[in-house]
């Protein structure tokens, strides 16, 4: 993490998408290891599994998500928007109490 | 020695005038002081009665009755009835009861342990917890009586550690995973709340949280911590020497800073406690805001954190809390001495030491076997300790991992299968006896000489005043009884306390000087009760003073194995 004239800047970006597989719209965190959500479920361990994979990244390096509507607007796409924004809101907040290695 | 009563005797070594009274002859030891200059290195017999002149010392040598029943009288406590089973005829009797060493000694069988159990309860009831009772025989009780280990030693303090993290303990056990805004709640909010142009326009919906609140206040409570240091040293510092030893101008640059320092930190810890309030409140005033509205419009609520925050927290604390824990039990083991035992003679003296430590595999596997029986908390096994430490430190390098929920699963299950809910549960407490610092067991012989230095020393340390020894010759060699139970008897009887001893052995009849001794004869059901002593040389019958008996005779007889062994002895020693 880079400190500059008091903002913090994340080390890296990491890039979210949408992908339609079937029926199901995923939501995909893309790490060297990516990290799905299927946004057509409602099971809570899923999202819990991938919370606990991106605090595994975090403990590697700090890093900010950057959602690519690729040309999307739909109820999927606004939805994955938020979320994210709201995600790195809550990454960012936790960011000094990381323990690290 | 034409009269064939006295013996003047000058020996180069105190000790001879044992061996002399030990063969029946009365002695009194001279010395002659050779080098005035060093006076106080001279040894010196001990005289048993003090007499102030030349004449009583004649006398005393005669064995004059009179005297010596002047002499011995200050010691005579009382006579005392001596029950037993009321079926036998023999019982009750009365014998005297002197403030020294009292000895019986005799037949096998004559009900000498009998006398000593009545005498038990005799003064039990007259001085309560003032008696001191030792029976023979019980040694291997004795040691792991010693070597048990008590509630009182899986306490923490034992550890010098003061949190028993219980509440650690409780919170892993009760652990729960924070269940997550779900993806769906978004999609709700997404695909029916856009038609309201009213609830559009209100911008305080996009506004992010600060999910800056942390309920456990810990940075708030580590400034609070330093402030009342600082705060705390200011008050102190002023009472310190080196403080004082300072002049006025740095006495007052001190306080000043110490001032400064005690207000800054007052200052830090209250903004965080407002920077930690406002974000509650605002993020709190946030989701209410946006609820009402959504209610007010039926529209439905908008999520305002996906809970990522919350998850990891939780995690956190997880890991805190098993590292907490682990820390806490890697310290080192404490290791003291209990009490002193005793000593073995010339081998040296044995303490009982103490080892405090928590659980770990390679400290329990060092253990004896005998140890390991013993170290663990009653209700304890070693695979559940074991298991529940495994798990503590796979939470500590795991808790990111998804796994963590069957990892807990087993978690509680391990600490829950004991009942473990705190650090108390995982003490080791190891007790054993080391002579001059090495472990040392101790043969069955030896636990019975440390088993009555062990009982005579605490009841010296609580001053108790009557000490009812029962055959505590048995299992013990001479070296022993003439280097350590002699010698612990004298001194009972210099400090005027009862001591009242069953014994076969004639170191201990005769060498602690009793001024009373009891004979008990017993022939075909016929029970007999002599009393008197070694100075008169007379055993009295107790219901027939004029069956008189030589306390010379029946000592050669009963301690000596007969006067042709003490003769051959004397013989093959010469």
């Amino acid at each position: 993490m880079l400190l500059m004239k008091g903002a913090l800047f994340m080390s890296r970006e990491v890039k979210v998408i949408i992908n339609k597989s079937g029926d199901k719209e995923i939501l995909e965190f893309q790490f060297s290891t990516p990290i799905r959500i299927e946004m057509t479920s409602n099971d809570p361990k899923m999202i819990q599994n991938a919370f606990a994979a991106i605090l595994r990244e975090l403990l590697i390096d700090d890093f900010s998500l950057k959602f690519d509507k690729e040309g999307r607007s739909d109820l999927f796409a606004n939805v994955a928007e938020k979320y994210i924004q709201h995600l790195n809101s809550e990454i960012s907040t936790i960011l000094p109490d990381i323990p690290k290695k | 020695m034409k009269d064939g009563r006295r013996l003047f005797l000058e020996p180069s070594n105190p000790n001879s005038v044992d061996v002399f009274h030990k063969h029946g002859y009365r002695a009194i030891f001279g010395s002659d002081v050779i080098d005035w200059a060093n006076y106080e290195k001279s040894q010196f017999g001990e005289l048993r009665f003090y007499v102030d002149n030349f004449t009583k010392l004649i006398k005393l040598v005669q064995q004059d009755k009179l005297l010596l029943k002047d002499l011995l009288n200050p010691y005579f406590s009382e006579t005392v009835k001596v029950f037993g089973d009321s079926s036998a005829s023999k019982y009750p009797f009365n014998i005297p009861i002197y403030h020294d060493v009292n000895v019986i000694f005799g037949d096998k069988g004559s009900g000498k342990s009998e006398i000593l159990k009545s005498l038990k309860e005799f003064y039990s009831r007259k001085l309560g917890d003032q008696v001191v009772y030792f029976e023979a025989g019980k040694e291997d009780e004795w040691f792991n009586e010693q070597t048990k280990n008590t509630d009182a030693d899986y306490l923490l303090k034992n550890v010098n550690v003061t949190d028993d993290c219980s509440s650690e303990i409780k919170w892993i056990k009760t652990y729960k995973e924070i269940t997550p805004t779900n993806l769906s709640d978004y999609k709700m909010y997404f695909s029916k709340s856009t038609n309201n142009k009213a609830f559009e326009r209100m911008l305080i919906k996009d506004t992010p949280l600060t999910n800056a609140y942390d309920p456990k206040l810990k940075k708030y409570k580590q400034l609070m911590d330093e402030y009342n240091i600082i705060s705390n040293f200011n008050n102190t510092v002023k009472t310190f020497e080196s403080f004082n030893s300072l002049d006025d101008t740095e006495k007052n640059a001190l306080s000043s800073i110490i001032n400064k320092m005690t207000l800054n930190a007052f200052q830090l810890s209250s903004d965080e406690w407002i920077v930690q309030k406002t974000s509650y409140l605002f993020d709190d005033m946030i989701e209410h805001v946006i609820e009402f509205a959504s209610e007010d419009i039926s529209s439905p609520v908008m999520p305002t954190s996906t809970k990522f925050v919350e998850f990891f927290r939780n995690r956190l604390t997880l890991r805190e809390n098993a590292i907490k824990l682990l820390d806490t039990m890697n310290s080192n083991k404490i290791e003291k001495v209990s009490k002193y035992i005793g000593s073995l003679s010339s081998k040296g003296s044995l303490s009982l030491w103490c080892t405090y430590r928590f659980f770990s595999q390679d400290f329990y596997d060092s253990l004896r076997d005998y140890e390991k029986k013993k170290c663990l908390k009653r209700t304890m096994t070693m695979t559940n300790l074991k298991s529940c430490l495994d798990d503590l430190k796979k939470i500590k390098d795991k808790f990111s991992e998804s796994s963590i929920g069957d990892l807990l699963e087993n978690t509680k299950t391990d600490f829950n299968e004991k009942s473990i809910s705190s650090l108390n549960d995982f003490l080791l407490v190891v007790k054993n006896l080391r002579l001059d610092g090495n472990n040392y067991e101790p043969s069955k012989g030896e636990k019975s000489i440390l088993a009555l230095q062990c009982k005579i020393n605490e009841g010296s340390a609580s001053k108790k005043s009557v000490y009812l020894i029962d055959e505590p010759d048995l299992s013990l060699g001479n070296t022993y009884i003439n280097d350590i139970i002699v010698p612990m008897f004298r001194s009972l009887g210099k400090q005027k306390k009862i001591i009242v001893i069953t014994t076969h052995d004639g170191n201990i009849a005769i060498r602690t000087r009793p001024l009373n001794s009891i004979l008990k004869l017993t022939n075909n059901n016929v029970y007999k009760t002599y009393t008197g002593n070694m100075f008169t040389d007379e055993l009295i019958n107790i219901d027939d003073n004029k069956d008189i008996l030589s306390w010379k005779i029946e000592s050669i007889k009963y301690l000596e194995g007969g006067k042709d062994a003490f003769d051959e002895r004397s013989v093959v020693y010469e």
